[in-house]
């Protein structure tokens, strides 16, 4: 399954593979709404991989949409962003959102 | 002509949705940070020599022609210059220069040397590649210099943006082209934060509002505001930023603030520039 959404001149491409989302592109207010439910349909409610080492950028409202699809979850459940790109991580650090218990960190990408 | 001037960001765009690809897959391919190919693409940073190998092999160019791309040598030396390597093979004269040391000068320099050591080349062809190494690597040299000694040239852009869900994206592409050059962790910073306050600004403002964007760029200094229009119904709202989240203006900004100004609230944030080359 794949789902592409142009607005201007970024695109992002949210996609299942091998049991892992993953985020192609650039995630803000125009997207971040896909990304969200892409999690909460795509993932399976336990352990929702995510991974995010093709994401060239991200902002509050994409970050905001990942933290909201964690609700989603089943008691228990996890999100793991796997790969994100430094900024991300240094992003994800600042605003807490590393201490959620239902959010994990998995690996890191080079860029 | 047309196809000679292209440049190396707009070659890499058009090759890389030829192929359909995404920047960090073509990033990956050419050895460099996504963040950094981003740029590229965006003329908001140019690729140093060293990538420029790696470049026209995936590209499918010879080194000259991403010297005319980048204003380093014109049409007709580059023409020649393909002309006379294109004996070696469609891509082995890369191939082979690739081998040596050193930057891409050095490379090619060598490469030719040799070339005309072994009688592959003649005293003529020598001289040409020779000479049309030697000019682009001045011109390299001398921009430098020029950027070493000068002062950033200072940048002011304003534009009005519709209050929808592009405006964020449509900021962001401002603040690249406006602050190109500055660093690169800087222009990251600043576009995540712009990012935000656009965001915010979109999603209090009524129907069909307009949000004005300033971005300055000095020397030390890049500052962008965002202004949203307060209508005359809401005289009590003085602050639209009350209740928003302030943890990574606060933390990536070196100064941040908002105000009244007019009939505008408008918020703004600066980051302090490390002079260049300091």
């Amino acid at each position: 399954m794949s789902d592409i959404e142009q607005v201007g001149d970024f695109p992002v491409q949210i996609t299942l593979r091998d049991g892992t989302i993953w985020v192609d592109g650039e995630v803000d207010l125009s997207n971040a709404h896909h990304l969200r439910s892409a999690i909460e349909e795509m993932g399976d409610g336990s352990r929702t991989r995510v991974d995010l080492s093709g994401v060239t950028f991200i902002d509050s409202a994409g970050l905001h949409a990942i933290q909201l699809a964690t609700r989603s979850l089943n008691h228990g459940g996890r999100v793991v962003l796997v790969n994100p790109p430094s900024q991300i991580v240094k992003i994800v650090a600042l605003l807490g959102l590393d201490r959620l218990p239902n959010l994990e960190m998995e690996g890191r990408a080079d860029g | 002509m047309a196809e000679g001037v292209v440049s190396i960001g707009e070659r890499l765009r058009r090759h890389r949705e030829s192929l359909g690809l995404s920047q960090a897959q073509v990033a990956r391919e050419l050895d460099v940070a996504r963040t950094a190919y981003r740029l590229w693409e965006m003329e908001a940073a140019k690729p140093s020599p060293d990538r420029w190998r790696l470049i026209s092999r995936w590209l499918g160019v010879s080194v000259a022609t991403l010297m005319v791309a980048e204003g380093l040598a014109d049409q007709d030396e580059a023409e020649q210059a393909d002309v006379i390597t294109g004996r070696f093979g469609p891509l082995s004269w890369g191939d082979e220069a690739g081998r040596e040391g050193g930057d891409i000068f050095d490379q090619e320099r060598a490469m030719i040397a040799r070339a005309g050591r072994d009688g592959r080349l003649n005293e003529t062809e020598t001289g040409e590649l020779t000479g049309l190494m030697e000019r682009a690597e001045r011109v390299v040299a001398g921009r430098l210099a020029g950027e070493r000694s000068s002062e950033r040239a200072s940048a002011e852009l304003r534009k009005e943006l519709s209050a929808d869900r592009a405006a964020p994206g449509i900021a962001r592409a401002a603040v690249v082209v406006a602050a190109a050059g500055v660093a690169e962790q800087a222009l990251l910073d600043a576009e995540l934060l712009t990012s935000d306050l656009v965001s915010n600004s979109v999603l209090q403002a009524r129907e069909a509002a307009q949000i004005s964007l300033r971005i300055t760029v000095t020397d030390d200094l890049l500052r962008v505001a965002v202004g949203e229009p307060l209508s005359q119904g809401e005289p009590g709202r003085s602050d639209p930023g009350t209740g928003r989240d302030v943890t990574l203006v606060t933390a990536l900004a070196t100064r941040w603030g908002g105000a009244r100004t007019g009939d505008e609230y408008v918020t703004w944030f600066e980051i302090d520039l490390a002079p260049p080359f300091a």
